[in-house]
């Protein structure tokens, strides 16, 4: 099967993710933004381990997997938007 | 020639020979207590399984060692199985107990054990080509409240499907597209979580009906949906989906299980059933009806689903629009069951998140459904469920 390179979506896709670390705990992730509803996130390691609201999740006994995501996460991704650091790919073409 | 007029090719690939690590289920247990062995074709072969005096559940290669008797074809004989062709008696643990024709039983007289797992009513079989047993750490979780009462029985349905591999029922969890062209469902919300040995997908959508009406529909919102979904495979093949279904002001929660087991590199046994969360005011009868309704539902839907893998490519390269779920990710999350544990990579555990925009989807779908209603098309009345 067609491997998927680092940073990228699908073997067709050049459209590369972007690194942004969470300004809470500071885990680094790749992030891409194709809309501003949509977003990808890629975690580099294990999430219940370098996340600090998943490790309090899996300390209460429930699986990271069934965690949907971290809100510090998802308003560092939504900041960085605001700010121009993420770019939202429709509205740059 | 550039890259955009280079035509397109499928690259197919081939079925992969070895069968997944990971608990699979093989139906519900009560079916198992019968007081006879089952025997079972999964994994390139056959299995007996059967429930002890002692009412363990036990799993064993279904081919006596010793002329090849078929032991599902036999009895049970207080916890252990006796084989039809010469009665020996085989125990849960693999090992020949007693052969009653005989003076002792030859010491190399031992067969495959599987290790079995009751859960929530469902008997699972491990299966690990390097023969390791099951982690604790993939166990199957026990559902909140299953067995006080709160539920209906488990409705259950098997359908074997032939000439396919079970990764195209895998893929279903990230393809948002096929719940409006084979379900009859509107996504609105579309979430993928590959984490672990955990994939989950987080699905609300409203009905064909209802967008037919043209009312206003909301968009990227999980909550307060008129179908509501949050499915879950645990391991490779035990998909179990927290579903929620509104009509007007009542809602019916369910848990729909959705699980395989492959019977040959190439076929695998789908399997599907449900318990519904008992509604005040509802009697036993009536509330089977409604579990029993639902469940024949989905079997229509999965018959949507078998219609297109009959005919369907096999297909490795699938070429994707930003409305489409992660598919590489998802496969690459699937590939840690089919390869031996110290060649997992970090990639195929580590989390991954996708989330779609579903407006332009939602959009297009609504207009098509209103421009049919005007135009006097029949609209499909029932809502969608999740899941698959």
């Amino acid at each position: 099967m067609s491997p998927i390179l680092p940073g990228r979506i699908t073997p067709d896709d050049d459209r590369l993710m972007e690194e942004l670390t969470c300004r809470r705990c500071a885990t680094t992730v790749l992030v891409r933004k194709n809309t501003r509803t949509q977003t990808s996130i890629q975690w580099l390691a294990d999430a219940g381990e370098t996340c600090t609201e998943l490790a309090e999740q899996r300390a209460a006994g429930k699986p990271t997997g069934l965690v949907s995501g971290c809100t510090a996460l998802r308003e560092t991704i939504e900041d960085a938007v605001t700010e121009g650091r993420i770019s939202v790919l429709d509205e740059v073409r | 020639m550039t890259a955009v007029d280079e035509i397109r090719s499928i690259e197919a690939g081939s079925a992969p020979a070895r069968f997944a690590r990971g608990w699979h289920c093989v139906g519900l247990a009560s079916a198992y207590r019968d007081g006879k062995p089952h025997g079972l074709e999964a994994f390139g072969t056959k299995i007996v399984i059967w429930a002890g005096a002692d009412g363990a559940l036990h799993a064993l290669d279904g081919y006596c060692r010793h002329m090849g008797g078929d032991l599902s074809k036999g009895q049970v004989a207080g916890d252990e199985v006796a084989c039809p062709f010469h009665s020996w008696r085989w125990g849960g643990d693999g090992r020949c107990k007693e052969i009653p024709y005989a003076r002792r039983v030859p010491p190399r007289a031992r067969t495959r054990s599987w290790p079995v797992l009751e859960r929530n009513g469902h008997v699972f079989v491990w299966h690990d080509p390097e023969g390791n047993p099951p982690p604790d750490d993939v166990t199957i979780p026990e559902f909140e409240g299953y067995g006080s009462g709160e539920w209906t029985d488990w409705t259950w349905s098997e359908l074997l499907v032939e000439n396919s591999h079970s990764r195209e029922i895998i893929d279903n969890m990230v393809d948002m597209a096929h719940f409006f062209y084979i379900h009859k469902g509107l996504p609105t919300y579309f979430k993928n979580v590959f984490d672990g040995h955990l994939a989950t997908q987080y699905y609300a959508g409203t009905s064909h009906e209802e967008a037919a009406t043209g009312a206003p529909i909301d968009i990227g919102r999980f909550e307060g949906q008129s179908t509501k979904s949050e499915a879950t495979y645990f391991g490779p093949s035990y998909l179990v989906d927290w579903l929620d279904n509104s009509y007007g002001s009542m809602t019916v929660s369910s848990i729909l299980i959705t699980t395989h087991y492959p019977v040959t590199a190439t076929s695998f046994m789908l399997q599907y059933g449900m318990i519904v969360k008992r509604i005040p005011g509802l009697d036993d009868e009536t509330m089977a009806t409604v579990a029993q309704k639902m469940t024949a539902m989905i079997g229509e839907g999965f018959l949507g689903d078998v219609e297109i893998w009959k005919h369907k490519s096999r297909i490795d390269n699938p070429l994707l629009c930003d409305e489409d779920g992660p598919v590489y990710q998802l496969r690459r999350w699937y590939e840690q069951f089919y390869v031996d544990v110290a060649d997992v990579t970090p990639e195929m555990t580590q989390r991954f998140e996708f989330e779609i925009d579903t407006t332009r989807a939602v959009e297009s779908w609504q207009s098509e459904l209103v421009a049919a209603a005007q135009a006097g098309a029949t609209v499909p009345d029932e809502p969608t469920a999740g899941g698959v």
